[in-house]
């Protein structure tokens, strides 16, 4: 990572994002919009029983319908409040603003009328004024005319009906209204006593601004005011996003401070009065032995009860039916009783943590719940600090950590990080009842982390692009390998991989052949039909997919023994392949250089091994000319070859780029196995046998013929038959002389004569000393020369005399130390100069035995072709 | 453990003047202290496929293995380091792998390669390699060959039957012993080395050391140790400038500092970090 590119560095991308997140967080309501949203979650996972003591008597559709549209006269509230103080309700509040006289048109008419009759309309019955004085009912005939106009100026004042109605009460709280604002200099007029009796007057030391302000205010109109026995305001102080979760349960006006109605109502309730209620601005308010701990503007993070069992948190009764009788009154004994619009269209409904409309009514009921039960939510003041805290250690473990951890332990890390944060959120709401906002480190801890994992995916994106190439290539390696290993499903799917190409092509036309061979022919039908969308018209394509079409349909029973492997397929077709003139018959093996098959010339029948080699691609093209013209020609020499202890040769031939000799077909195995100490040959046995191998050697060598790689191995014998025959003469090491062939592979060299390691010319005698070296194995079953590595090995043959044989085997003819002393002398001019001094000295030395032998070995011989 | 902090890699290959194939592989990752080099033969592009396969296995196994267990480890058994067992398992499987493809494919047949693993690890080198292929090593001034090849030049040298003069001028100089890929099994010689900050390491085809003497390889190595990918670049200069008969490739490790293994609880924190 260089200092220039420092912008690419994960650090700094931690840094980014922590700028923006904090500068969303201010620009935007959206992250505060989120902490609400999780406050709202934590409210619904809370689990609080709300207070049995409260009953809603709702103003709903019902009793529109059933009493006429709102306003109702306040006649019919009068009633109701009438029968439920008979009841003995604890508190009676009303959610319903008596700001305005309800004058009925007929009213002003019976005042006059009653003036007329020298009557005072008791205007103000409640406080009648004292200057004035009563005068006297009239008498006479009018008297029936006045008491009439007097019963309909009393029905028909229906404010002081009301007002009558709540004195006898006397435990009825009206609201009012206040607008919220920073007030601009003095109130327009004193408020009337009644309202200001309400002011609070007990406010303790506590923040400057620790109220919200306000700088007007509606109230009930002066008789009914008066009759009220306190005042409390209901204001709704939404939130960013438009909900309510909060209730202020102060508000200043001027100098002066209002209890909210639900205070005031949890006073009554508790039989206290203003003065028992003190207030710390910010901090908490006090309500006799309850203490209301509120946020920085004195408000209370109101708990909203759940609905329980579909009902709903408090009992809801219409007005309608209560008023008719309907629900019985006596309900309502020893309730707090709260009364209110819930129809649609009457009053503001209010978003709320459970409700996503709730009339004021109900919001009040789960304000005074949470104040009398202390259910309310905690946001402490040292939350800002704890929540500072975390942000900044999110923010330290997206720029110092996460870059450096794994992906997978990143993911880890980070998901755990999120549990925590959402786990202490909830466990704090539901358990503490303590809200702290720790959705910004959150909405941080997911951004960061996406963005981080986005680049880095990014990145390795691009590298993988420039590293494509290379993979189709690693792909098609691989497929080799996995073919190489034998699982070719493995293979297929690496293969499928590669983007198709005409290389590609050799290599599934191979799969598909390795298929077939395992009798899996469906599968190298796909492999076909795969082929096909590339080039239908590749090699004998179109026929091996109708064949492979047809079999795989085909249940073949028995084995049909398969052919690993091999440049042709053998035994899935019913036409057997030819090469050459030659029908192939089976597979024999594999030699060095190719496949060894069996098979037959039809015109004559004669049953011939085929040898292939595959030297066009065993070779570059510039080479390749010279190597086939050398290959032909060692095949011509060696054909001229014809000797019962050589291998005959009868054809040599080129098809599908494949060299191919033809020669006779053996029975036998060759020597390997009677070099091992336990399974030697009897010592007349060897004699007789590498005797006629060195007559064999003897015949080639005069015909300026060497063989330059005689070993067992390369050596047939069938003991049925007791017929020795030298194979592979002249192409055992055709491709040695390619000098610039890079890495031909040389085979163990314990069978070679020093001049050969050192690179000279070699001539028959080279041969001989190969032989003797065989010859020492076959009789004793180790190696006149052997080292740890080949270095010593090497050194051995170059400059050492063999083992003594003896000593590997005391009990061989003592003669035998000087005859294999010569044939293994480092220079080739103090060995047996041809294979025939060889053979007539290794005769010799053995007597007539192995002689006779030699001469019945020719008839076997002759019986084996 | 990432060792990229510690090692600086730098490769590069060629197919050289005359041919017109680049049979020799190369394969690294850094993170792992891994390098493979390998020098394919066989006709056409059989020695491509071979070298390819041998770095792809081995690569793509030895990564595997990698992560899931600490090559300094020692296995109580055996008392030998878990490197020892990767490495000699990995070269047999792509000896295998190598070996079947080359007898079931026909245009395969006969191919092999040679190879160099170098192993980075808890303040050493393992070294695994087959055939002629070479791993240098340039320590202060000292420039000198780290493995011995497998061809039947070394071996006449060792043997005592040619002096290192008559060895340059050999007709057989690519003649190999062993390689990966030709026999159903195959050793490799497997070596571990001290390695120290500054040593400069050299992973080389015979493209390279057949063309260029090894102290001119010295010699560049230390002029242009600095900037190991303008080392890499010039040493397959040189190898096309003196003729490039072959493929040539190189990979240049530089030790930076020390990378000594964390054990135990260590290990397995840092394991978290990238």
């Amino acid at each position: 990572m260089t200092k220039a590119g420092f912008w690419k560095t994960d650090w700094f991308l931690g840094v980014a994002v922590v700028i923006f997140v904090v500068l969303f967080n201010r620009l935007s309501d959206l992250i505060p919009s989120l902490e609400r949203k999780a406050y709202d979650l934590g409210v619904v996972a809370t689990s609080r029983a709300p207070l049995d003591k409260i009953a809603v008597i709702a103003i709903d559709e019902q009793s529109l319908a059933n009493l006429g549209r709102w306003p109702w006269s306040r006649d019919v509230l009068a009633k109701m409040t009438d029968s439920l103080s008979a009841a003995k309700a604890k508190v009676i509040a009303y959610t319903v603003l008596f700001s305005e006289p309800q004058v009925d048109a007929g009213y002003t008419y019976v005042v006059k009328l009653l003036e007329m009759a020298g009557v005072g309309a008791p205007a103000d019955a409640a406080a009648p004024d004292p200057n004035v004085p009563v005068a006297a009912p009239p008498a006479g005939p009018l008297a029936p005319f006045v008491t009439l106009l007097k019963e309909a100026e009393q029905t028909l004042n229906t404010d002081r009906r009301l007002a009558d109605s709540f004195t006898r009460a006397g435990n009825v709280v009206p609201m009012t209204l206040f607008e919220l604002g920073e007030p601009r200099g003095r109130p327009d007029k004193p408020l009337p006593d009644y309202v200001t009796k309400n002011n609070l007057s007990k406010i303790g030391k506590g923040a400057e601004d620790g109220m919200l302000p306000t700088r007007k205010v509606d109230f009930p109109i002066e008789i009914i005011g008066k009759a009220a026995v306190a005042l409390g305001h209901l204001n709704a102080t939404p939130d960013v996003d438009g909900g309510t979760r909060t209730e202020p349960l102060v508000l200043g006006y001027f100098d002066q401070v209002y209890p909210s109605l639900s205070m005031m109502v949890a006073a009554r309730s508790l039989n206290l009065g203003v003065a028992d209620i003190k207030v710390q601005p910010g901090e908490k308010v006090s309500l006799g032995k309850l203490n209301i701990v509120t946020d920085p503007a004195t408000r209370m993070y109101t708990y909203f009860y759940k609905d329980r069992d579909a009902r709903p948190a408090f009992p809801v009764d219409s007005f309608y039916d209560v008023i008719t009788g309907k629900i019985p009154v006596s309900k309502y004994q020893d309730k707090i009783v709260l009364i209110g619009p819930t129809a649609a269209g009457l009053g503001s409904a209010a978003v709320t943590p459970v409700s996503p409309a709730m009339p004021p009514v109900l919001v009040l009921a789960h304000s005074v719940s949470s104040i009398l039960s202390e259910h309310f939510f905690v946001a402490p003041p040292w939350g800002y600090w704890v929540e500072l805290l975390v942000f900044l250690l999110i923010a330290a473990y997206l720029i110092a950590l996460l870059p450096r951890l794994k992906a997978g332990m990143g993911a880890i890390v980070t998901a755990a990080l999120l549990a925590l944060l959402l786990i202490v959120h909830f466990v704090l709401m539901t358990s503490a009842a303590m809200w702290l906002q720790l959705m910004l480190p959150l909405v941080l801890l997911v951004i960061g982390h996406v963005l981080l994992v986005t680049k880095r995916f990014v990145l390795t994106e691009a590298g993988k692009v420039k590293s494509d190439a290379d993979s189709a290539e690693s792909n098609r390696m691989l497929g080799l390998a996995f073919q190489g290993q034998g699982q070719f499903d493995m293979a297929w799917d690496k293969f499928r991989k590669v983007p198709l190409d005409d290389g590609l092509m050799d290599n599934l036309y191979n799969l598909a052949l390795d298929f077939e061979r395992k009798r899996q022919f469906n599968k190298a039908e796909n492999v076909f039909q795969y082929m096909a969308g590339h080039n239908p018209k590749f090699r004998d394509l179109e026929a091996r997919l109708n064949r492979a079409k047809v079999m795989s349909e085909t249940v073949i029973l028995g084995g049909g023994s398969s052919h690993p492997g091999g440049s042709m397929s053998l035994g899935t077709g019913a036409e057997k392949p030819m090469l050459g003139r030659y029908q192939v018959e089976k597979e024999l093996g594999k030699g060095a250089m190719g496949v060894v098959y069996q098979g037959k010339d039809p015109k004559i029948g004669r049953v011939v091994a085929i040898k292939t080699m595959a030297l066009s691609q065993e070779f570059e093209a510039d080479e390749l000319v010279e190597v086939k013209e050398r290959f032909f020609r060692e095949a011509e020499t060696a054909g001229r070859l014809s000797h019962p202890n050589i291998v005959t040769i009868f054809d040599a031939g080129e098809e599908h780029d494949l060299c191919y000799i033809a020669m006779e077909l053996l029975k036998g195995k060759d020597l390997i196995p009677y070099t091992k100490p336990d399974n030697l040959l009897p010592v007349d046995k060897v004699v007789s046998i590498v005797a006629r191998v060195a007559d064999a050697l003897g015949y080639a060598h005069k015909q300026n013929i060497v063989h330059r790689d005689i070993k067992p191995a390369n050596i047939m014998y069938d003991a049925e038959s007791d017929a020795p025959k030298v194979t592979d003469f002249g192409i055992a090491r055709i491709t040695d002389s390619s000098k610039t062939k890079t890495g031909m592979v040389l085979g163990t060299p314990s069978y070679m004569s020093p001049e050969q390691l050192s690179g000279k010319k070699v001539d028959g005698r080279s041969d001989l000393f190969s032989l003797a070296v065989s010859f020492y194995q076959m009789l004793c079953g180790a190696l006149p020369f052997a080292g740890d590595s080949m270095a010593q090995l090497m050194f051995r043959i170059a400059s050492e005399p063999p083992t003594d044989i003896l000593s590997v085997r005391p009990d061989l003819p003592p003669g035998l130390v000087a005859f294999l002393d010569k044939a293994m002398a480092k220079e080739a001019e103090e060995r047996y100069q041809t294979g025939d001094e060889f053979a007539a000295a290794l005769r010799a030395a053995f007597g007539g035995g192995a002689a006779a032998a030699t001469g019945g070995g020719g008839v076997d011989m002759d019986i084996s072709l | 453990m990432d060792l990229s902090q510690a090692l600086e890699v730098a490769s590069h290959t060629d197919p050289g003047m005359v041919r017109e194939h680049n049979e020799d592989s190369i394969a690294s990752i850094a993170e792992k202290g891994l390098v493979v080099l390998a020098d394919g033969m066989g006709g056409y592009n059989a020695g491509e496929v071979a070298s390819g396969m041998a770095t792809t296995v081995i690569t793509t196994e030895l990564r595997q293995l990698l992560d899931n267990k600490a090559p300094h480890e020692v296995d109580p058994q055996s008392g030998q380091k878990a490197a020892l067992k990767m490495l000699q398992e990995q070269v047999t499987k792509a000896n295998t792998s190598i070996y079947q493809a080359s007898q079931s494919q026909p245009q395969y047949a006969g191919m092999g390669t040679t190879l160099v693993i170098a192993l980075f690890y808890d303040n050493k080198m393992m070294v695994a390699h087959i055939g002629d292929s070479r791993l240098y090593r340039l320590r202060g001034d000292e420039f000198s060959q780290v493995t011995k090849d497998h061809s039947l030049l070394q071996e006449q040298v060792d043997a005592g039957m040619l002096t290192k003069e008559q060895a340059k001028h050999s007709a057989n100089k690519n003649l190999v012993t062993r390689a990966l890929g030709i026999d159903p099994a195959v050793e490799a010689e497997i070596h571990e080395y001290d390695a120290q900050p500054g040593d400069i390491y050299l992973l080389c085809s015979d493209g390279l050391s057949d063309m260029v003497g090894d102290d001119d390889i010295g010699m560049a190595l230390q002029a242009l140790g600095a900037n190991l990918n303008l080392a890499a670049q010039q040493l397959v200069q040189m190898a096309n400038d003196n003729g490039g008969r072959d493929n040539v490739s190189v990979i240049l490790i530089k030790i930076l500092r020390e990378y000594p293994a964390r054990q135990g609880l260590a290990s397995k924190i840092f394991g978290w970090f990238r």
